[in-house]
């Protein structure tokens, strides 16, 4: 019983570590115009990962976020999406125990997110990066919860509850 | 077999594919539009097929996979028609500045291989509308990003559903 809690903790530990890993490799590639932005060691990558980007985002350079003049190659909220996966699953790491969330939470983050993108897309209220990532990062932080506990107790615990 | 089952894949791939390629239009695209598209393929064949629930992660992940490398497809088949027809797109437009800053780099013979497929691709593009390694290229990285985004999207839409049942 003892061997089998170990064997499941250190599976879990490893499916997370490998999601933080994978997520951190995909925030770094977005992200690298604005980490080198005070030189241009990686301006031969630009196009490249400018083009890869470009399916999963508008890149509007006016709703990204910038540094001396370099933009990053996904939006605001994009940026905020990523980084609140990102963070979550460098928590999760630190925090292999489970249990109950509900899936309001979930509803919660959309229907800000939600809200937000109509109200800006409406001219309602003028864009504001800083509003579009903090919505994102909500979204972010709720969405992978519910990922990753879809994933684990499928690959790892065979449960249908969601547990996280 | 039911040919229906495929009807809300090739339905939402399609409108995430719009929403994704064409211009005006995808101003208003962001990261959510093809796990969103998986979601509503996975809720649109429940209805037409009558899925028992709760549903389990195979079927979710095959959706979402499928409804990923449909929007892929249509999405590539848009951009290439788009390029054909205007003879320029982002990646043309944006190679001179490109270039001007590589240039401001000693990279050597590396920079000139590099600049040399590039530009051959840009010319290719201008003067005929079409190149084959561009198509190439893009129709890869869009299959590889919008199945994973896709697959994430239906195991998402797999918990929402079993969740609310």
């Amino acid at each position: 019983m003892q061997n089998n809690i170990y064997k499941i903790n250190s599976s879990v530990f490893l499916l997370r570590i490998s999601f933080f890993l994978i997520i951190l490799l995909w925030v770094f590639g977005f992200a690298t115009p604005i980490i080198f932005s005070n030189s241009n060691s990686t301006i031969i990558l630009y196009p490249v990962l400018h083009k890869f980007y470009s399916g999963v985002c508008h890149q509007l350079d006016y709703k990204s976020f910038s540094l001396l003049g370099s933009h990053a190659h996904v939006c605001a909220r994009c940026s905020g999406i990523y980084l609140g996966v990102l963070i979550f699953s460098a928590l999760s790491i630190f925090y292999v125990k489970q249990k109950h969330i509900d899936i309001k939470f979930l509803y919660i983050g959309a229907i800000i997110l939600l809200i937000d993108v109509l109200f800006q897309s409406m001219h309602i209220v003028p864009y504001l990066k800083i509003s579009a990532f903090l919505t994102g990062l909500i979204f972010g932080l709720t969405v992978f919860v519910f990922f990753l506990s879809a994933v684990e107790n499928h690959f790892l615990f065979n449960k249908t509850k969601i547990l996280i | 077999m039911n040919s229906n089952k495929y009807l809300p894949i090739l339905v939402c791939g399609f409108g995430a594919a719009v929403l994704t390629t064409v211009p005006y239009i995808k101003s208003f695209s962001c990261c959510l539009i093809i796990p969103a598209a998986s979601f509503a393929a996975l809720y649109l064949n429940l209805k037409v097929d009558n899925i028992n629930l709760p549903i389990t992660i195979k079927p979710a992940v095959v959706y979402g996979l499928l409804t990923g490398v449909v929007a892929a497809l249509f999405s590539s088949t848009f951009e290439i028609l788009i390029t054909f027809i205007t003879h320029n797109n982002d990646f043309v437009a944006t190679l001179p500045q490109t270039e001007a800053a590589m240039r401001s780099l000693d990279l050597g013979n590396l920079l000139d291989q590099t600049m040399g497929l590039l530009n051959k691709m840009s010319s290719d593009i201008v003067t005929n509308g079409f190149s084959l390694l561009y198509t190439i290229a893009i129709t890869f990285s869009n299959i590889i990003i919008d199945s994973v985004f896709g697959i994430i999207g239906g195991i998402i839409g797999m918990v929402v559903i079993n969740k609310r049942t």
